[in-house]
Protein backbone atom coordinates (compact mmCIF):
# COMPACT_ATOMS: atom_id res chain seq x y z
CA UNK A 1 0.00 0.00 0.00
CA UNK A 2 1.20 3.48 -0.86
CA UNK A 3 2.24 5.79 1.95
CA UNK A 4 -0.46 8.24 2.97
CA UNK A 5 0.07 11.80 1.80
CA UNK A 6 -1.19 13.20 5.10
CA UNK A 7 -0.91 11.36 8.39
CA UNK A 8 -1.84 12.62 11.82
CA UNK A 9 -1.13 10.80 15.05
CA UNK A 10 -3.20 11.61 18.14
CA UNK A 11 -3.35 15.23 17.13
CA UNK A 12 -4.82 17.60 19.69
CA UNK A 13 -5.15 21.33 19.73
CA UNK A 14 -6.36 23.47 22.60
CA UNK A 15 -7.30 27.15 22.53
CA UNK A 16 -6.98 28.03 26.18
CA UNK A 17 -8.85 25.33 28.08
CA UNK A 18 -11.02 24.41 25.09
CA UNK A 19 -10.03 21.38 23.05
CA UNK A 20 -10.83 22.04 19.39
CA UNK A 21 -9.13 18.94 17.99
CA UNK A 22 -8.87 15.81 20.15
CA UNK A 23 -6.74 12.76 19.54
CA UNK A 24 -7.15 12.93 15.81
CA UNK A 25 -5.48 10.08 13.95
CA UNK A 26 -6.12 9.96 10.24
CA UNK A 27 -4.53 9.02 6.95
CA UNK A 28 -5.23 10.63 3.62
CA UNK A 29 -4.31 8.15 0.88
CA UNK A 30 -2.73 9.33 -2.37
CA UNK A 31 -4.71 9.76 -5.56
CA UNK A 32 -8.08 10.19 -3.88
CA UNK A 33 -10.46 12.98 -3.01
CA UNK A 34 -11.04 12.98 0.74
CA UNK A 35 -13.81 15.08 2.22
CA UNK A 36 -13.55 16.42 5.75
CA UNK A 37 -17.05 16.95 7.09
CA UNK A 38 -18.40 18.38 10.29
CA UNK A 39 -20.49 21.14 11.80
CA UNK A 40 -19.16 24.63 12.41
CA UNK A 41 -16.63 24.44 15.22
CA UNK A 42 -16.00 20.73 14.71
CA UNK A 43 -12.30 21.43 14.21
CA UNK A 44 -12.01 21.06 10.41
CA UNK A 45 -10.29 24.36 9.70
CA UNK A 46 -8.03 23.99 12.73
CA UNK A 47 -7.00 20.54 11.50
CA UNK A 48 -6.29 21.93 8.04
CA UNK A 49 -4.27 24.79 9.51
CA UNK A 50 -2.20 22.28 11.47
CA UNK A 51 -1.73 20.15 8.35
CA UNK A 52 -0.54 23.23 6.47
CA UNK A 53 1.94 24.07 9.21
CA UNK A 54 0.21 27.33 10.08
CA UNK A 55 -0.70 26.24 13.59
CA UNK A 56 1.21 24.08 16.01
CA UNK A 57 -0.61 21.18 17.62
CA UNK A 58 -0.79 21.11 21.40
CA UNK A 59 -0.11 17.36 21.33
CA UNK A 60 0.48 14.73 18.71
CA UNK A 61 2.05 14.98 15.30
CA UNK A 62 1.20 15.58 11.69
CA UNK A 63 3.13 14.63 8.59
CA UNK A 64 2.64 15.75 5.01
CA UNK A 65 4.60 13.88 2.34
CA UNK A 66 6.46 12.27 5.23
CA UNK A 67 7.59 15.63 6.60
CA UNK A 68 6.61 17.22 9.89
CA UNK A 69 3.93 19.75 8.97
CA UNK A 70 5.35 22.31 11.40
CA UNK A 71 8.58 22.37 9.40
CA UNK A 72 7.53 22.07 5.79
CA UNK A 73 10.31 23.01 3.41
CA UNK A 74 9.73 25.29 0.43
CA UNK A 75 10.10 22.26 -1.87
CA UNK A 76 7.28 20.47 -0.06
CA UNK A 77 5.12 23.58 -0.03
CA UNK A 78 5.64 23.75 -3.78
CA UNK A 79 3.84 20.41 -4.05
CA UNK A 80 0.81 21.60 -2.07
CA UNK A 81 -1.95 23.85 -3.31
CA UNK A 82 -3.88 25.40 -0.45
CA UNK A 83 -7.07 27.38 -0.86
CA UNK A 84 -7.76 29.29 2.33
CA UNK A 85 -11.24 29.65 3.75
CA UNK A 86 -13.06 32.65 2.31
CA UNK A 87 -11.01 32.76 -0.92
CA UNK A 88 -8.65 35.43 0.34
CA UNK A 89 -6.88 37.55 -2.25
CA UNK A 90 -5.18 40.92 -1.90
CA UNK A 91 -7.87 43.46 -2.81
CA UNK A 92 -5.42 45.99 -4.25
CA UNK A 93 -4.20 43.64 -6.96
CA UNK A 94 -5.54 42.90 -10.40
CA UNK A 95 -6.13 39.27 -11.36
CA UNK A 96 -3.00 39.31 -13.54
CA UNK A 97 -0.92 40.68 -10.65
CA UNK A 98 -2.29 37.95 -8.37
CA UNK A 99 -0.93 35.37 -10.81
CA UNK A 100 2.46 37.09 -10.98
CA UNK A 101 2.62 37.28 -7.20
CA UNK A 102 1.58 33.68 -6.71
CA UNK A 103 3.90 32.11 -9.26
CA UNK A 104 7.04 33.37 -7.50
CA UNK A 105 9.06 30.44 -6.26
CA UNK A 106 7.16 27.73 -8.14
CA UNK A 107 9.18 25.69 -10.58
CA UNK A 108 6.01 24.77 -12.48
CA UNK A 109 3.32 27.19 -13.53
CA UNK A 110 0.67 26.25 -16.04
CA UNK A 111 -0.32 29.57 -17.56
CA UNK A 112 -2.80 27.92 -19.91
CA UNK A 113 -4.57 26.25 -16.99
CA UNK A 114 -4.73 29.54 -15.10
CA UNK A 115 -6.22 31.32 -18.12
CA UNK A 116 -8.65 28.45 -18.69
CA UNK A 117 -9.99 28.40 -15.12
CA UNK A 118 -10.22 32.17 -14.89
CA UNK A 119 -12.02 32.13 -18.25
CA UNK A 120 -14.33 29.37 -17.01
CA UNK A 121 -15.50 31.73 -14.28
CA UNK A 122 -15.88 34.58 -16.77
CA UNK A 123 -13.21 36.84 -15.29
CA UNK A 124 -11.09 39.38 -17.14
CA UNK A 125 -7.46 39.35 -15.98
CA UNK A 126 -7.33 43.12 -15.80
CA UNK A 127 -10.11 43.23 -13.21
CA UNK A 128 -9.31 44.45 -9.72
CA UNK A 129 -9.82 41.80 -7.03
CA UNK A 130 -11.90 44.30 -5.07
CA UNK A 131 -14.40 44.36 -7.94
CA UNK A 132 -14.79 40.58 -8.16
CA UNK A 133 -17.86 38.75 -6.90
CA UNK A 134 -17.42 36.00 -4.32
CA UNK A 135 -17.77 33.31 -6.98
CA UNK A 136 -15.22 35.01 -9.19
CA UNK A 137 -12.83 35.31 -6.25
CA UNK A 138 -13.23 31.59 -5.71
CA UNK A 139 -12.43 31.05 -9.36
CA UNK A 140 -9.24 33.11 -9.14
CA UNK A 141 -8.24 31.34 -5.91
CA UNK A 142 -8.78 27.97 -7.53
CA UNK A 143 -6.80 29.00 -10.60
CA UNK A 144 -3.96 30.20 -8.36
CA UNK A 145 -3.73 26.91 -6.47
CA UNK A 146 -4.10 24.69 -9.54
CA UNK A 147 -1.73 26.51 -11.90
CA UNK A 148 1.43 25.24 -10.12
CA UNK A 149 0.10 21.72 -10.78
CA UNK A 150 0.30 20.56 -7.15
CA UNK A 151 0.42 16.92 -6.06
CA UNK A 152 -1.77 17.67 -3.07
CA UNK A 153 -4.67 20.08 -3.03
CA UNK A 154 -6.08 21.25 0.29
CA UNK A 155 -9.32 23.20 0.05
CA UNK A 156 -10.87 24.76 3.13
CA UNK A 157 -14.57 25.19 2.42
CA UNK A 158 -14.05 26.09 -1.24
CA UNK A 159 -17.77 26.41 -2.03
CA UNK A 160 -18.48 28.85 0.80
CA UNK A 161 -20.93 31.47 -0.42
CA UNK A 162 -20.88 30.38 -4.03
CA UNK A 163 -23.89 30.48 -6.32
CA UNK A 164 -24.98 27.18 -7.98
CA UNK A 165 -23.24 27.99 -11.27
CA UNK A 166 -19.94 28.76 -9.57
CA UNK A 167 -20.31 25.61 -7.45
CA UNK A 168 -20.79 23.52 -10.53
CA UNK A 169 -17.75 25.15 -12.15
CA UNK A 170 -15.75 24.42 -8.99
CA UNK A 171 -16.86 20.77 -8.90
CA UNK A 172 -16.11 20.27 -12.58
CA UNK A 173 -12.65 21.73 -12.14
CA UNK A 174 -12.00 19.50 -9.12
CA UNK A 175 -13.18 16.35 -10.86
CA UNK A 176 -11.02 17.20 -13.86
CA UNK A 177 -8.02 17.87 -11.63
CA UNK A 178 -8.27 14.70 -9.56
CA UNK A 179 -9.66 12.51 -12.31
CA UNK A 180 -6.35 10.92 -13.32
CA UNK A 181 -5.86 9.43 -9.84
CA UNK A 182 -2.38 10.91 -9.59
CA UNK A 183 -3.25 13.81 -7.37
CA UNK A 184 -4.65 13.95 -3.88
CA UNK A 185 -7.35 16.30 -2.68
CA UNK A 186 -8.43 17.08 0.88
CA UNK A 187 -11.45 19.30 1.05
CA UNK A 188 -13.60 20.46 3.91
CA UNK A 189 -17.16 21.33 3.07
CA UNK A 190 -20.72 21.69 4.33
CA UNK A 191 -22.21 20.99 0.94
CA UNK A 192 -22.95 17.29 1.06
CA UNK A 193 -24.31 17.07 -2.48
CA UNK A 194 -21.04 18.39 -3.82
CA UNK A 195 -19.06 16.07 -1.59
CA UNK A 196 -21.04 13.07 -2.83
CA UNK A 197 -20.24 14.08 -6.39
CA UNK A 198 -16.50 14.49 -6.03
CA UNK A 199 -15.26 12.58 -2.96
CA UNK A 200 -13.86 9.05 -2.67
CA UNK A 201 -13.43 9.07 1.10
CA UNK A 202 -15.23 10.66 4.01
CA UNK A 203 -13.81 11.91 7.29
CA UNK A 204 -16.46 13.03 9.72
CA UNK A 205 -15.46 15.17 12.68
CA UNK A 206 -17.71 15.83 15.63
CA UNK A 207 -16.57 18.06 18.48
CA UNK A 208 -12.95 17.75 17.45
CA UNK A 209 -13.00 13.95 17.28
CA UNK A 210 -12.92 11.81 14.18
CA UNK A 211 -16.08 9.71 14.11
CA UNK A 212 -15.99 8.31 10.58
CA UNK A 213 -13.04 7.50 8.34
CA UNK A 214 -14.02 5.38 5.39
CA UNK A 215 -14.78 5.34 1.68
CA UNK A 216 -17.95 6.93 0.42
CA UNK A 217 -19.38 3.61 -0.75
CA UNK A 218 -18.60 1.92 2.55
CA UNK A 219 -20.18 4.80 4.43
CA UNK A 220 -23.36 4.47 2.37
CA UNK A 221 -23.51 0.73 2.95
CA UNK A 222 -22.84 0.87 6.68
CA UNK A 223 -25.58 3.34 7.51
CA UNK A 224 -29.11 1.94 7.50
CA UNK A 225 -32.44 3.64 8.01
CA UNK A 226 -35.55 2.17 9.68
CA UNK A 227 -39.01 3.66 9.60
CA UNK A 228 -41.35 2.35 12.30
CA UNK A 229 -45.06 2.97 12.90
CA UNK A 230 -45.36 3.51 16.65
CA UNK A 231 -47.98 4.70 19.07
CA UNK A 232 -45.77 5.14 22.10
CA UNK A 233 -42.03 5.63 22.31
CA UNK A 234 -39.86 4.06 24.95
CA UNK A 235 -36.71 6.22 25.01
CA UNK A 236 -34.69 3.62 26.93
CA UNK A 237 -35.47 0.89 24.41
CA UNK A 238 -34.57 3.20 21.51
CA UNK A 239 -31.27 4.10 23.18
CA UNK A 240 -30.57 0.38 23.52
CA UNK A 241 -30.59 -0.19 19.74
CA UNK A 242 -27.00 -1.16 18.88
CA UNK A 243 -25.22 1.29 16.57
CA UNK A 244 -27.94 3.91 16.85
CA UNK A 245 -26.89 7.20 15.31
CA UNK A 246 -30.11 9.15 15.41
CA UNK A 247 -33.80 8.72 16.28
CA UNK A 248 -36.41 11.19 15.10
CA UNK A 249 -40.14 11.09 15.57
CA UNK A 250 -42.36 12.53 12.87
CA UNK A 251 -46.00 12.09 13.83
CA UNK A 252 -46.55 8.40 14.54
CA UNK A 253 -43.50 7.39 12.52
CA UNK A 254 -40.13 6.86 14.11
CA UNK A 255 -37.04 7.24 11.93
CA UNK A 256 -33.96 5.42 13.15
CA UNK A 257 -30.53 5.76 11.62
CA UNK A 258 -28.13 2.99 12.57
CA UNK A 259 -24.51 2.24 11.81
CA UNK A 260 -23.31 -1.30 11.07
CA UNK A 261 -26.76 -2.85 11.50
CA UNK A 262 -26.76 -6.60 12.18
CA UNK A 263 -29.20 -9.20 13.46
CA UNK A 264 -28.99 -7.83 16.95
CA UNK A 265 -29.95 -4.38 15.68
CA UNK A 266 -32.89 -5.78 13.75
CA UNK A 267 -34.05 -7.66 16.84
CA UNK A 268 -33.76 -4.52 18.98
CA UNK A 269 -35.75 -2.53 16.43
CA UNK A 270 -38.50 -5.14 16.42
CA UNK A 271 -38.72 -4.94 20.22
CA UNK A 272 -39.89 -1.30 19.97
CA UNK A 273 -43.60 -2.24 19.85
CA UNK A 274 -44.10 -0.99 16.35
CA UNK A 275 -46.93 -2.01 14.06
CA UNK A 276 -44.63 -2.03 11.02
CA UNK A 277 -40.89 -1.85 10.36
CA UNK A 278 -39.50 -0.71 7.03
CA UNK A 279 -35.84 -0.68 6.07
CA UNK A 280 -34.97 2.23 3.79
CA UNK A 281 -31.92 3.18 1.77
CA UNK A 282 -30.60 6.39 3.20
CA UNK A 283 -29.10 8.91 0.82
CA UNK A 284 -25.56 9.97 1.64
CA UNK A 285 -26.73 13.42 2.70
CA UNK A 286 -29.24 12.01 5.20
CA UNK A 287 -26.67 9.63 6.65
CA UNK A 288 -24.21 12.43 7.28
CA UNK A 289 -26.94 14.67 8.66
CA UNK A 290 -27.95 11.92 11.09
CA UNK A 291 -24.39 11.82 12.45
CA UNK A 292 -24.19 15.57 12.67
CA UNK A 293 -27.66 15.97 14.20
CA UNK A 294 -26.74 13.59 16.98
CA UNK A 295 -23.89 15.84 18.03
CA UNK A 296 -26.09 18.93 17.82
CA UNK A 297 -28.85 17.29 19.89
CA UNK A 298 -26.45 16.77 22.76
CA UNK A 299 -26.16 20.53 23.04
CA UNK A 300 -29.65 21.52 21.93
CA UNK A 301 -31.39 24.65 23.09
CA UNK A 302 -34.24 22.63 24.64
CA UNK A 303 -31.88 20.64 26.86
CA UNK A 304 -30.07 23.82 27.85
CA UNK A 305 -33.31 25.62 28.72
CA UNK A 306 -34.62 22.64 30.71
CA UNK A 307 -31.38 22.59 32.64
CA UNK A 308 -31.77 26.31 33.21
CA UNK A 309 -35.29 25.80 34.51
CA UNK A 310 -34.32 23.03 36.90
CA UNK A 311 -31.46 25.10 38.25
CA UNK B 1 11.79 37.77 -1.90
CA UNK B 2 11.68 40.35 -4.70
CA UNK B 3 8.01 39.56 -5.30
CA UNK B 4 7.16 40.02 -1.63
CA UNK B 5 9.23 43.23 -1.58
CA UNK B 6 7.40 44.65 -4.60
CA UNK B 7 3.99 43.76 -3.25
CA UNK B 8 4.79 45.15 0.20
CA UNK B 9 6.33 48.32 -1.19
CA UNK B 10 3.21 48.91 -3.25
CA UNK B 11 1.16 48.53 -0.08
CA UNK B 12 3.27 50.58 2.34
CA UNK B 13 4.25 53.36 -0.03
CA UNK B 14 0.66 54.58 0.28
CA UNK B 15 1.44 55.55 3.85
CA UNK B 16 4.61 57.50 3.11
CA UNK B 17 2.82 60.82 2.37
CA UNK B 18 1.34 60.58 5.87
CA UNK B 19 4.81 60.02 7.32
CA UNK B 20 6.22 62.87 5.24
CA UNK B 21 3.54 65.24 6.52
CA UNK B 22 4.11 64.28 10.17
CA UNK B 23 7.91 64.47 9.96
CA UNK B 24 7.70 67.60 7.79
CA UNK B 25 5.52 69.36 10.33
CA UNK B 26 7.84 68.38 13.17
CA UNK B 27 10.81 69.72 11.19
CA UNK B 28 8.96 72.88 10.27
CA UNK B 29 8.48 73.67 13.94
CA UNK B 30 12.24 73.76 14.36
CA UNK B 31 12.83 76.43 11.77
CA UNK B 32 14.59 79.29 13.66
CA UNK B 33 12.76 82.54 14.00
CA UNK B 34 15.78 84.44 15.27
CA UNK B 35 19.29 84.38 14.02
CA UNK B 36 20.74 83.30 17.38
CA UNK B 37 18.72 80.06 17.26
CA UNK B 38 20.41 78.99 14.07
CA UNK B 39 23.26 77.22 15.81
CA UNK B 40 20.85 74.83 17.54
CA UNK B 41 19.09 73.88 14.33
CA UNK B 42 21.01 70.68 13.48
CA UNK B 43 20.45 69.28 16.98
CA UNK B 44 16.77 70.17 17.20
CA UNK B 45 16.13 69.00 13.64
CA UNK B 46 17.89 65.70 14.27
CA UNK B 47 15.90 65.06 17.45
CA UNK B 48 12.62 65.84 15.70
CA UNK B 49 13.49 63.57 12.77
CA UNK B 50 14.39 60.79 15.20
CA UNK B 51 11.11 61.17 17.10
CA UNK B 52 8.99 61.55 13.96
CA UNK B 53 10.63 58.75 12.02
CA UNK B 54 10.53 56.50 15.09
CA UNK B 55 6.79 57.06 15.43
CA UNK B 56 6.26 56.49 11.75
CA UNK B 57 8.36 53.32 11.83
CA UNK B 58 6.15 52.00 14.62
CA UNK B 59 2.95 52.80 12.73
CA UNK B 60 4.36 51.34 9.52
CA UNK B 61 5.42 48.15 11.27
CA UNK B 62 1.96 47.77 12.80
CA UNK B 63 0.26 48.38 9.48
CA UNK B 64 2.51 45.84 7.79
CA UNK B 65 1.89 43.16 10.38
CA UNK B 66 -1.69 43.77 11.56
CA UNK B 67 -3.33 42.99 8.23
CA UNK B 68 -1.45 39.71 8.07
CA UNK B 69 -2.64 38.67 11.53
CA UNK B 70 -5.97 37.67 10.00
CA UNK B 71 -6.11 33.90 9.63
CA UNK B 72 -6.91 33.92 5.91
CA UNK B 73 -4.43 36.64 5.02
CA UNK B 74 -1.69 34.99 7.06
CA UNK B 75 -2.33 31.60 5.49
CA UNK B 76 -2.34 33.10 2.00
CA UNK B 77 0.96 34.87 2.61
CA UNK B 78 2.81 32.06 4.36
CA UNK B 79 1.82 29.12 2.21
CA UNK B 80 4.13 29.59 -0.77
CA UNK B 81 7.49 28.18 -1.76
CA UNK B 82 9.29 31.08 -0.15
CA UNK B 83 10.82 30.70 3.27
CA UNK B 84 9.36 32.64 6.18
CA UNK B 85 12.73 34.38 6.54
CA UNK B 86 12.55 35.65 2.97
CA UNK B 87 8.98 36.81 3.44
CA UNK B 88 10.09 38.69 6.55
CA UNK B 89 13.09 40.18 4.76
CA UNK B 90 10.93 41.29 1.85
CA UNK B 91 8.53 43.01 4.22
CA UNK B 92 11.37 44.56 6.18
CA UNK B 93 13.11 45.91 3.08
CA UNK B 94 9.87 47.41 1.77
CA UNK B 95 9.18 49.00 5.14
CA UNK B 96 12.73 50.36 5.27
CA UNK B 97 12.43 51.96 1.82
CA UNK B 98 9.04 53.52 2.62
CA UNK B 99 10.37 54.75 5.97
CA UNK B 100 13.49 56.24 4.41
CA UNK B 101 11.44 58.12 1.81
CA UNK B 102 9.15 59.40 4.57
CA UNK B 103 11.94 61.03 6.60
CA UNK B 104 14.50 61.80 3.91
CA UNK B 105 12.24 63.86 1.65
CA UNK B 106 11.07 66.37 4.31
CA UNK B 107 14.57 66.60 5.70
CA UNK B 108 15.98 67.26 2.24
CA UNK B 109 13.37 69.90 1.52
CA UNK B 110 14.11 71.49 4.89
CA UNK B 111 17.84 71.48 4.20
CA UNK B 112 17.39 73.09 0.77
CA UNK B 113 15.10 75.75 2.21
CA UNK B 114 17.49 76.43 5.04
CA UNK B 115 20.54 76.72 2.82
CA UNK B 116 18.64 79.01 0.46
CA UNK B 117 17.48 81.24 3.30
CA UNK B 118 20.96 81.39 4.81
CA UNK B 119 22.39 82.46 1.49
CA UNK B 120 19.67 85.05 1.38
CA UNK B 121 20.54 86.31 4.88
CA UNK B 122 24.24 86.43 4.12
CA UNK B 123 23.66 88.44 0.96
CA UNK B 124 21.76 91.04 3.07
CA UNK B 125 24.77 91.53 5.35
CA UNK B 126 27.52 90.60 2.97
CA UNK B 127 29.05 87.32 4.02
CA UNK B 128 31.23 84.91 2.14
CA UNK B 129 28.41 83.62 -0.06
CA UNK B 130 27.05 87.02 -0.92
CA UNK B 131 30.52 88.31 -1.63
CA UNK B 132 31.15 85.34 -3.82
CA UNK B 133 27.94 85.88 -5.79
CA UNK B 134 28.61 89.61 -6.08
CA UNK B 135 32.13 89.11 -7.41
CA UNK B 136 31.04 86.41 -9.77
CA UNK B 137 28.24 88.53 -11.22
CA UNK B 138 30.54 91.57 -11.58
CA UNK B 139 33.06 89.46 -13.45
CA UNK B 140 30.44 88.12 -15.81
CA UNK B 141 29.11 91.66 -16.44
CA UNK B 142 32.66 92.80 -17.31
CA UNK B 143 33.07 89.92 -19.71
CA UNK B 144 29.87 90.66 -21.56
CA UNK B 145 30.63 94.37 -21.86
Amino acid sequence: MLDPVIRTERLSRYFGQRAVVRDLSLKVPPGQVTALLGLNGAGKSTTIRIIMGLLRPTRGGCQVFGQDSAQLTTDTRMRIGYMVEGHFLYPGMRVRECAEFQRAGYSRWNEAMFDQIVGHFGISQSTHVAHLSRGQRAGVSLALVLAPDPDLLVLDDPALGLDPVSRRALNETLVEFAGDGQRTVLLSSHLLDDVERVADRVLLMIDGRLQVDTTLDDFRQRVTGYVLEVDTVDADRIAAVPGLIEARRLGNRLHLTVADADEETTAAVHRLNSTSVEIIDLPFTDSVLAWLSRSRQQQSFSIGSRRGESA
Amino acid sequence: MITIFRKELKDVVRWTPLGMIVIGLLCWQQVPKYLNECSQLPTSLASMVIIGSGLFALVLGLLQSLFDQRTDSRAFLLHRPISVKDIYRGKLAAGFVAHTIAWAVPLLVMAILEVTSRLQRRSDSPGWAATFWQRWSERSVCRTS
